[in-house]
Parts: structure tokens; C-alpha cells; sequence
């Protein structure tokens, strides 16, 4: 008897403290229990749409979705966003709830772009229209209505041309990648890769992987510094991973160390401002989240696209228009 | 003023609705030794455990030295003087002697343990107590007669009023049971009362002043030593006479089926050459270290052998595991039956059909109902006391643990049974039980081999002893040469 | 009675002190592949290195010696580490921040405690969903992002170097191992981690009271958690909710090179103090070395594996 009121008493607590706190988060849900059916384009009810997200644990991530958001509160669209958590299954699973549950458009940035083939085939099947944003899945073009994104290789490729110029063309970089064999890491990799061979004179003298984490970064480049070999720049394939390997350069006492990043996170910007960072690139993660639910919202009222390829634009970042933003 | 110390009264309790102990009673003076007697389940752990705070009791009373009392834990009931020696042995293996006995009452200054107090108090305890064990080493380099030992200083250490000692001299040898019994009668004059729970009647009637009996939970009588012998002794315990305490069945001597040349392991097994003839029951005496389990561990493929040979029905055979011994038709009933015996969290019938479960296979596949007949045939056969078959095997007695384990053995119809103190902590029903069984074995045409350190259970049972004195065959008795005094000597052999 | 006199022990020795060798060995190895591993300044920030994984592991040391296990650590890193970059803007004194984390890491360490004692919880799904709840809830506080912005003062705490050569952090360092291994060797608290870990039926049957001692240990992990996560905010300069992913892996990893047993009840300060080290030089010489973060993982998992082997095997040979 002790031992259950024990337990009940613990899970009480919990539930709770997660539920006091989940009220004051962003609109988030896991997955509902809502059986409201609407037709797509009945007009009878407000639209809903269902917003699926790789992971919404970081600054860029959630631009984008309350960007979504504030878009569908203007055109009269119910945006639910759910967070995949990483997990291809996860995702898989939340759209086939997203179809069920009767949600008029689907949005989806997919996790694992080669798995996603067969349950949009579902939702059209079931009448629902699909767009991608943030990632396109493999072979696109011939599964969903639109995508909607940043593309990864080009701001890769103004990433490392920023710094090519800032080095006159000619220097050692150091590269620190995300997790490897994730879409965005081999697509930035593919940008930095273009400019790489037209600069024979940049060498690439140290390259890992920091899984996106500033910490690791930190650890990494410190160490790097002891190698013996001179870094000109350290080019991130993010800002977490910057203001990690800019830290490191500022302990070791380097002031000439150029640090870029991408994805122009708040971490990112205040480091820019500080002048820790030389700069970034912003893939308008607003704009992206917002041109989605435009696009979809087309899409549900039947018409048809101009162009089914939407890509914002990439902005560089640095000292000189970092107080915009 | 109550000429006793101690007295519980009316004491109950149950487990999920069993009821464990009804309205018992116990009254002990000071400076008496009173033995706390009755079968296995009979009730005597469950109040003793009562009586040191480890459960509480539903209702009834105690009073301890005038004043009434109730533990709700072994720390409340050690501060009013009273101590255990458990018949489970608790050591914590990898700390040292010395940090072993203060357990929970380590020698401090402040907050900081005062290690060189506890190094000199623990030589202090363990010269007295004659154990040669440096307060450095660890338990775990112990043998198990050593831990208890070390048990029993712990207890004795506390200083209390009142001492309960359950089973203290089931794995030690005569001569430290004498050195315990001095330190029992020293302790008496200083008033200590102790309590001595133990299926040894010898020894009962050696130190103990009173006796209270108990069976089935409740509380039969209490009466002085003097007035009582075995016999009435084992009645109240039993609700009925035994006879023979030791009954022999008689069996034909056959042919040699297993001979064993030259064995050795290391220092502890020394070059032990020996027969086993087929309905026989050969037993193995020796003081604890002697080497008697080391040597059949070697035999069973527990252990590598570093020398000797190994023949059954005259062809030689190599055993170099468990499996193999198994394979030859050899079994093995372990000395400590909770560590290698028993799966505790296991059923009786999960446990019975533990090794010759292949026999129970039906197209390939476990069958319920033959898993379940195997283990209703032991539960009968061998008068196993469990609710069900069901029972979980930790929740049984020592005595039903061990015939579980026999039973797990005879179930794989072996042709060589070797009992490692198969009647250790058994009430002396369920001894008797065993002794049967053993007849029953040989004179089916099996052999057994039987470790023992109670020579007189040696004498009772078996064909012919071999005595061992470390790690060396010392003398070979047969039944009409037996003599505890003959045995003795072979195994004190070499002395220190 | 003559005393028996132990002749010394090869096999003892190797097994109380053989990590010790392997560290010297290792360092050996990784200064003859890179004569650059040897320079005191490497050396310096290999002390910086070892210092958050090292108290974090001095923490998971007192709940492993006493027979448990704790997986949230790494996840009280990050709620404590985004709720010291709140704290820790320059609007309070930095004894707030700090406060703050050993307060939330002792309340956590204490759920952590009363679940598994009196709830009766195993370790291992009392801490897995503690540490699953407080990862939300960092995410939760933060709203998904890194806090940035601290103070220049708290910035300095972990950048900072006593008589300029010593780092601050490898200072906290060793007063944390100070005070462990005070408690831990002298104290009859420490002695009573090793009985409740040795055999936890034989301490409660002596009059130890082991539900107290349960939470207390896991309390004791929680706290260390909290002074990690503020440091790490200090070190990397920005409170991210994802921080301190996985280093509950490099803790238990630290206290199993260094000698501590799953079972309980044994194992040394100064193994547990090797066993970081350890894993931060091999961090450190591969990656001076240039080779990937991945191998790593490879090395750190076959030294885990040599070291749990060659501890059964020390016990099992007698």
C-alpha cells in the first residue's frame, strides 16, 4: 500500500509540474485525439493544416513554425505544428493521424528523406494535399504539391565563399560538420565543396564532426589549436557549433580567427553583435514557415501553382546589417 | 521486579493473510542460554525478526528489561541490547574484517571513522575468539565457516543483553564450536542472556538451560533441559515419536562405478585416489578447509583439475564442465543451496524442472502439464510443504529449499549423487526425510556421495567415510570401524 | 596468535593501481604520436576538459558505490545550465546562479531519491524518466533556443586562471575531489555508501538506514549535476537546453575505468578521477591527431568493456 501510494503521489507530481509547464509553451501538440472531420476546401469550418517538424529544440526550427502559425491566424488556417523528435517512424506516424483526423493540408520537413515515400502516397490517396518545407524528400516532384525551403547547398556554397574572399582566396580552414550523413550536413558540405574547388590555395587542414553542440565544438577546436598547425577559419556548419569553436579561439587568446556559421539563430546573432562570429547565413527561416502555409493554403483551394520550387533567399550576416535582425 | 529480561507474549503475525505466528510466547532470564526450538516454519526466524525490528508484529506484546518495547528497526532494537547473529549470513565481500564488524556502529570521532580503534578492536575480537583471519582481509577471500565466524564476533561485539543466535555453528567445525560454548558460558556470567536457535540437539543439550518449543506457529511448551531428553524433545517439536533419528536402510554393495585417481587441485586437493561402489553411501569428513567441497566441485567440472583421472563403469572420462558430469550421470546438491542452488525468484515447478526439463518436452516444445506432474510427483514423493507449485522457491523454508534442489537433481535420474551438507539449517523431520531418501537411492542401485561436518549424521548413514585434513586423504573408515574419535583424529591430522 | 604477514600482492596491485598505469602509459603514447600533445598548454586544457566531466563523474561515483545508477545527470546539466544563463545576465550577483543549480540539482537528486527508496523504483526507469522529464522541461523554460547573453563576470569563471597558469576550472576540480574523497575514505557516511552497496540486507539488518542513504547519494549526483551545468553555461557562453546529451555516458564511463563495480560497493576516488582524465586524453590526442570525433566512441566502448573485464576477472580468481 505504501509503495503504490508512493508512486502515485511521484507521477502526480510530475504530471503536474509537465502540464503547468507545458501551458506556457508554444502551440504544440503530439498528437490529438481531435475527430472533427471537414472536407478539404469545405469552407464550412476554419482549415486545418498540419505542420511536421524534424525536432523543435532549436531557435531556427521554431522561427519557422511561428512564423506558420502567425500566417494561418491571417488566412483563416488552424496550424497545428508536431515535433518528429528526430525519429523517421515518429513522423511517419504523425501523418497518417494527420490524414485520419480529417486535416485539410499536410506540411512536412522529412527526417529521413527516402522513408516518407509510401505514406504521402497515402494522404493523397486519401485526398490531402502535401507540401514539403525546410527539406525536400527524394523525388518530390513526383509526390507533393510543393516545396517550400532554404537550400542547404547554396548557403553552404555562400558560406565558404564569404570566407574564401575574407582570406584572399588563400588559407587553412578548419570544418566542423553536423551529424554525419544528415541531409543537411552533406548538402552544406556539397556548398562548401563548390567553392573549395575553385580555391586550390584554401586547404582544409582539420575537419570533425560536433553533432550541431556547442560544447563538443568547443572541446574540439580548443584542441585543434594545440595541433601545431595554424587555422585561418573555422567554418561551422551552424551557430551553435560557432559560438563553441569562437569561444575556444577567444580562451586560447587568437583574434584573427575568422568563425562563420549558418542557420542565423539568436546564439548566432548575439555572437555576431559581440563580434565573437564573423558572420552567418540566414535561410529566412520566417519566410520559409510563412510562404509554406501560403502555398498550401493554394493548394487546398484548388489552384494551381506557378512554381512548385520555392526557395528563399540566403542573407549574409556579419557586423555590418547584424542590428537588423 | 520480573526475573526475566526478556518476555514477548501473544505475539501474531501474518503474511498476506498466512498467518505466520499465533499468540507465541517466549520468557528468558538473564544469564540463561534458552534454545528456541521446532521445525523448519515453524515460526522461530519470523519472531526472532519481530523481536529485532525487521518486521512488526499485528498484535501481542514485549518487555524488555522492564519496560515495554517495539523495534521499528534493527538499529532501535541493537540501542536497547538486543543483537543477531542471522542464520543467513549477511558479509559484505569486498570490505575487510575490521569494517565488516562495525557495520552500522563504526568506531568515529565525530563524523570521521576512527580506523585505528576499529583495526585493534577487531584484533582484540578476533585473537579471543581464536580466529586465524588478518582484520584486513576481505570476506570475500573467506571461506564460509570464517564468515560466520566473523557473524558471530559482530554479535557478540554489540555488548547486548540479550544475544540471538540463529543456527551460529551450522558451518564451523567442533573445535570452534568449543571456542564459541566457552564464549557462551563467559558471557552467561556476565548476565548476557542468549537465545540459540539450532536443529543440533548435541549442542542443545551441552549449553542450553531451558528450551521453548515451537510448531506450526504456535507455541507448544517450555521446559528446563533436565527434564527433557531427545525423544520428548523431538515429540514436541514433531507431534509424533521418531525412532531412529539416523534409519539405515540396507542395500546390496555392487560393482566399482566410480574410481577416482590421483586427484589434485592446486594445494587444496592433494593426489585423493578413491572407489564408489554402486549402492553405496560414501561419506567425506574433514574440518572446515579440509578441501572436501574443492574436491568435489573438481570431480563435477565446476573447477579445473590439475591432475588425477576420473573413471565411471571402468572407462575414463573427461569432465570439464557441469554439462559433461551431467552427461556421465553424475549429479551435484551444493553446499550453499541459496548461491548455487536455487532460483529463488522461481517456482517450486520452475525449479524441479530446471535440468531435466528435455525430458519434459512434448514435440519439441515445453508442456505445462508434464512440467507440472514432474513437479507434483517431487512435491509428494519428497513431502515438500508448499502451498502450491506455484510458490515462489525463496518463500520456503531451508529445509523444502534444499529438497527442491534434490528434487531438481532426481528428476534428471542420475547415476552418482553428490551431497555437499545437504542437511545444513534442516529441522530434523526434514533431515530424516533426507536421510530415507538416500536409502531409497541405493538401494535403487544409485550411489551417493555425502559431505558432512556432523559426524555423528556420518555415522548414522553412510557405508564407508573418508576423512580428509587439508587438502589430503588422511584415513578410510569402515562402517564397523567407525568411531567419532577415530574420525576426529584422521581429520586434525596435521595441525598447525 | 601470530599474525600472518602478506607477502606483497602482484595481482592486488595491478588490480587497485593497474589504472594508473594505463593512464601513464597512454599519455606516454599520445606524446610519442604528437609532440604536441606535451605542451603545457594542451596539458592545461586537457585539465579544463576533464573538470565538468569529472565532477559530474565524482557525483555518479557515490550513487554507483552504493549500489545504484543514475541516467538523469546529463539532463539536470541542461535545466540547470539554461536556468544559471537566466540567472547569470549581470542583474544578480553570480551566487544566485550557483544557488540556483545545486538547489535544483538536490531537488531533482532528491525525486531521483525518493523514488527509488521509498517508491521502490529500479534506479534505472526512476532516472530514465527523470532524465526524459527534464530534458522536456529545459526545452520547456529556454522555448527551444540557447540562452545567450550572460555576464562578461560569469563568462570568467570558466575562462579565468588562478596565479594565471592554473584554470579556475581545473580548481573546482580538485576541491570537489578534495571534498569526495574526504567524505568518501573518512567519514562514517562514506563507509556506509560501501555497506549499503556491498550488501544492502546486511546494512539495514546492522542499523543503517538505507532509505536515507539512498536518497542522500542521489541527491549528492544531483548537485554535482547543477555545479556542471553551471559551469558548462560559463565555459560555452550561452544556457542550451541541449546540453550535457550523453554525458551521463561519460560519467559511468569515467567511474567503470576507474574501478567502480555496477554491483556496488567497491571502487576508489582516485580511479574515478583516472577514468575522466582518461577519456578526456584520448579526446584530446586524436583529436590533435586529426581523427575523427567517431573513433572515439569505438576506444572509449573496447576500454569499457577491457576494464569491466578485467575487474569479474579479478574477483572470480581466488
Amino acid at each position: 500500500m505504501k509503495k503504490k501510494l508512493a508512486a502515485f503521489l511521484m507521477s502526480a507530481v510530475l504530471t503536474v509540474g509537465l502540464l503547468a509547464g507545458c501551458n506556457s509553451a508554444s502551440n504544440e501538440e503530439t498528437g490529438n485525439n481531435d475527430t472533427a472531420e471537414t472536407e478539404a476546401g469545405s469552407g464550412s469550418e476554419k482549415l486545418k493544416v498540419a505542420m511536421c517538424m524534424s525536432h523543435q529544440t532549436n531557435d531556427f526550427q521554431i522561427t519557422v513554425t511561428s512564423a506558420a502559425i502567425a500566417k494561418g491566424e491571417e488566412l483563416g488556417i488552424e496550424v497545428v505544428v508536431f515535433d518528429g523528435n528526430n525519429d523517421s517512424a515518429t513522423q511517419i506516424s504523425q501523418i497518417e493521424s494527420a490524414v485520419d483526423q480529417g486535416y485539410d493540408g499536410i506540411i512536412f520537413e522529412p527526417i529521413n528523406v527516402d522513408a516518407v515515400q509510401n505514406i504521402v502516397d497515402y494522404a493523397t490517396q486519401e485526398g490531402v494535399p502535401v507540401i514539403n518545407v525546410v527539406g525536400a524528400m527524394t523525388d518530390w516532384e513526383d509526390y507533393v504539391a510543393g516545396y517550400v525551403g532554404g537550400d542547404n547547398v547554396t548557403a553552404g556554397e555562400m558560406e565558404m565563399r564569404k570566407v574564401a574572399e575574407l582570406l584572399d582566396g588563400k588559407g587553412n580552414v578548419a570544418i566542423l560538420n553536423g551529424p554525419m550523413g544528415s541531409d543537411p550536413q552533406i548538402q552544406r558540405h556539397e556548398g562548401y565543396d563548390i567553392v573549395l574547388a575553385e580555391y586550390p590555395d584554401l586547404v582544409v587542414v582539420n575537419e570533425d564532426d560536433a553533432e550541431w553542440a556547442t560544447d563538443k565544438a568547443l572541446n574540439i577546436v580548443e584542441n585543434w589549436l594545440q595541433s601545431g598547425k595554424d587555422i585561418d577559419a573555422v567554418v561551422c556548419q551552424n551557430d551553435g557549433m560557432a559560438v563553441g569553436a569562437a569561444k575556444a579561439i577567444q580562451d586560447a587568446g587568437l583574434t584573427d580567427v575568422i568563425v562563420t556559421g549558418i542557420d542565423a539563430t539568436s546564439d548566432g546573432i548575439d555572437a555576431i553583435k559581440s563580434g565573437a562570429v564573423t558572420g552567418t547565413v540566414s535561410q529566412d527561416a520566417a519566410g520559409q514557415g510563412s510562404l509554406s502555409v501560403e502555398t498550401i493554403y493554394k493548394v487546398i483551394k484548388g489552384e494551381t501553382l506557378d512554381d512548385k520550387d520555392l526557395r528563399t533567399e540566403n542573407i549574409w550576416i556579419d557586423s555590418s546589417n547584424v542590428n537588423d535582425y | 521486579m520480573s526475573e526475566y529480561i526478556l518476555e514477548m507474549k501473544n505475539i501474531s503475525k501474518s503474511f498476506s493473510g498466512v498467518k505466520a505466528l499465533d499468540n507465541v510466547m517466549l520468557q528468558v532470564k538473564p544469564g540463561e542460554v534458552h534454545a528456541l526450538m521446532g521445525e523448519n516454519g515453524a515460526g522461530k526466524s519470523t519472531l526472532m525478526k519481530i523481536l529485532m525490528g525487521i518486521y512488526s508484529s499485528d498484535g501481542g506484546e514485549i518487555i524488555m528489561n522492564g519496560g515495554k518495547y517495539k523495534a521499528n528497526n534493527p538499529k532501535e532494537a541493537m540501542s536497547v541490547g538486543i543483537s543477531m547473529i542471522h542464520q543467513e549470513l549477511n558479509p559484505i565481500l569486498d570490505m575487510p574484517v575490521y569494517e565488516n564488524i562495525f557495520v552500522g556502529r563504526e568506531l568515529h570521532k565525530g563524523i570521521l571513522v576512527d580506523k585505528a580503534a576499529e583495526l585493534k578492536e577487531a584484533r582484540r575480537l578476533l585473537d579471543d575468539l581464536e580466529i586465524s583471519v588478518s582484520p584486513q582481509m576481505m570476506l570475500r577471500d573467506l571461506s564460509v565457516a570464517q564468515c560466520q565466524l566473523i557473524e558471530i564476533i559482530k554479535a557478540i561485539s554489540i555488548k547486548a543483553k540479550v544475544i540471538i543466535m540463529d543456527e551460529p555453528t551450522s558451518a564451523i567445525t567442533d573445535h570452534e564450536v568449543n571456542v564459541l560454548f566457552s564464549h557462551i558460558e563467559s558471557l552467561r556470567k556476565q548476565g548476557t542472556a542468549i537465545i540459540y536457535i539450532s536443529h543440533r540437539m548435541e549442542e542443545i543439550f551441552k549449553i542450553c538451560d531451558r528450551i521453548t518449543v515451537m510448531r506450526d506457529g504456535q507455541y507448544v511448551g517450555t521446559d528446563t533441559v533436565k527434564n527433557l531428553d531427545e525423544n520428548k524433545l523431538i515429540k514436541m517439536m514433531v507431534g509424533r515419536e521418531i525412532t531412529d533419528v539416523f534409519p539405515k536402510l540396507e542395500a546390496e554393495i555392487g560393482e566399482v562405478v566410480l574410481k577416482a585417481k590421483n586427484i589434485s587441485r592446486g594445494k587444496r586437493v592433494k593426489d585423493i585416489s578413491f572407489d564408489l561402489r554402486r549402492g553405496e553411501i560414501l561419506g567425506i569428513a574433514g574440518l572446515v578447509g579440509a578441501g572436501r567441497t574443492e574436491l568435489v566441485e573438481g570431480l563435477f567440472g565446476i573447477e579445473k583439475l590439475s591432475a588425477g583421472e576420473i573413471y565411471i563403469h571402468d572407462r575414463k572420462v573427461s569432465i570439464h564442465s557441469p554439462r559433461d558430469a551431467i552427461k556421465h550421470g553424475l549429479a551435484l546438491v551444493t553446499e550453499d543451496r541459496k548461491g548455487s542452488g536455487l532460483n529463488l525468484g522461481g517456482t517450486v515447478e520452475d525449479n524441479i524442472t530446471t535440468i531435466a526439463i528435455k525430458k519434459l518436452l512434448k514435440g519439441g516444445l515445453v508442456n505445462k502439464s508434464n512440467m507440472r506432474k514432474a513437479a507434483d510427483e517431487y512435491i509428494d514423493k519428497l513431502k515438500i510443504k508448499t502451498p502450491s507449485r506455484d510458490q515462489a522457491a525463496r518463500n520456503l523454508s531451508g529445509g523444502n529449499q534444499q529438497k527442491i534442489v534434490i528434487s531438481k537433481w532426481l528428476l534428471a535420474e542420475p547415476e552418482i549423487i553428490i551431497m555437499d551438507e545437504p542437511t545444513r539449517g534442516i529441522d530434523v523431520g526434514a533431515k530424516r526425510d533426507i536421510y530415507l531418501l538416500m536409502g531409497e537411492l541405493v538401494k535403487n542401485g544409485k550411489s551417493v556421495i555425502v559431505i558432512s561436518s556432523e559426524i555423528p549424521e556420518l555415522m548414522g548413514i553412510c557405508d564407508r567415510i573418508l576423512v580428509m585434513a587439508e587438502g589430503e586423504m588422511t584415513g578410510a573408515l569402515s562402517r564397523g570401524d567407525f568411531s567419532q574419535e577415530n574420525i576426529m583424529a584422521y581429520a586434525s591430522a596435521i595441525e598447525a | 596468535m601470530e599474525k600472518v604477514k602478506k607477502p606483497f600482492d602482484k595481482q592486488r596491485f595491478i588490480k587497485e593501481y593497474g589504472i594508473i598505469l594505463i593512464f601513464v602509459v597512454l599519455v606516454a603514447v599520445m606524446t610519442i604520436l604528437s609532440p604536441n600533445f606535451a605542451q603545457p598548454k594542451n596539458l592545461i586544457n586537457i585539465l579544463k576538459q576533464t573538470s565538468i566531466n569529472g565532477i559530474l563523474s565524482l557525483g555518479m561515483m557515490f550513487v554507483i558505490i552504493s549500489g545504484g545508477f543514475d541516467l538523469s545527470v546529463g539532463s539536470i546539466v541542461g535545466v540547470s545550465g539554461v536556468a544559471a544563463a537566466y540567472l547569470g545576465m549581470g542583474e544578480y550577483p553570480l551566487i544566485i546562479p550557483l544557488l540556483a543549480c545545486i538547489g535544483l540539482g538536490a531537488l531533482f537528486g532528491l525525486g531521483n531519491g525518493i523514488g527509488i527508496s521509498f517508491g521502490n523504483l529500479p534506479p534505472f526507469i526512476m532516472t530514465l524518466g527523470m532524465m526524459t522529464v527534464l530534458r522536456g522541461l529545459a526545452l520547456v523554460i529556454s522555448g527551444g533556443q540557447p540562452v545567450t547573453g550572460i555576464s562578461g563576470e560569469y563568462v570568467n569563471i570558466s575562462s579565468g586562471f588562478l596565479f594565471g597558469i592554473i584554470p579556475y576550472l581545473a580548481v573546482y576540480f580538485v576541491i570537489a575531489i578534495a571534498i569526495c574523497a574526504f567524505v568518501l575514505t573518512k567519514t562514517v557516511y562514506g563507509r556506509r555508501i560501501y555497506s549499503c552497496g556491498g550488501n544492502m540486507l546486511a546494512a539495514r539488518v546492522s542499523g543503517i538506514n538505507v532509505k536515507a542513504m539512498q536518497t542522500s547519494v542521489y541527491m549528492i549526483a544531483g548537485i554535482m549535476a547543477g555545479v556542471a551545468g553551471f559551469l558548462l553555461t560559463a565555459r560555452t557562453t550561452v544556457g542550451a537546453p541541449t546540453a550535457g546529451e550523453g554525458y551521463e555516458m561519460d560519467a559511468i564511463t569515467a567511474c567503470v575505468i576507474g574501478g567502480v563495480s555496477m554491483n556496488g560497493g567497491t571502487g576508489k576516488w582516485y580511479g574515478v578521477v583516472v577514468g575522466a582524465l582518461i577519456i578526456s586524453v584520448i579526446a584530446n590526442g586524436l583529436d590533435i591527431l586529426g581523427v575523427s570525433s567517431h573513433y572515439q566512441k569505438i576506444i572509449k566502448g573496447i576500454i569499457i568493456i577491457v576494464a569491466v573485464l578485467a575487474d569479474v576477472n579479478g574477483k572470480n580468481a581466488r
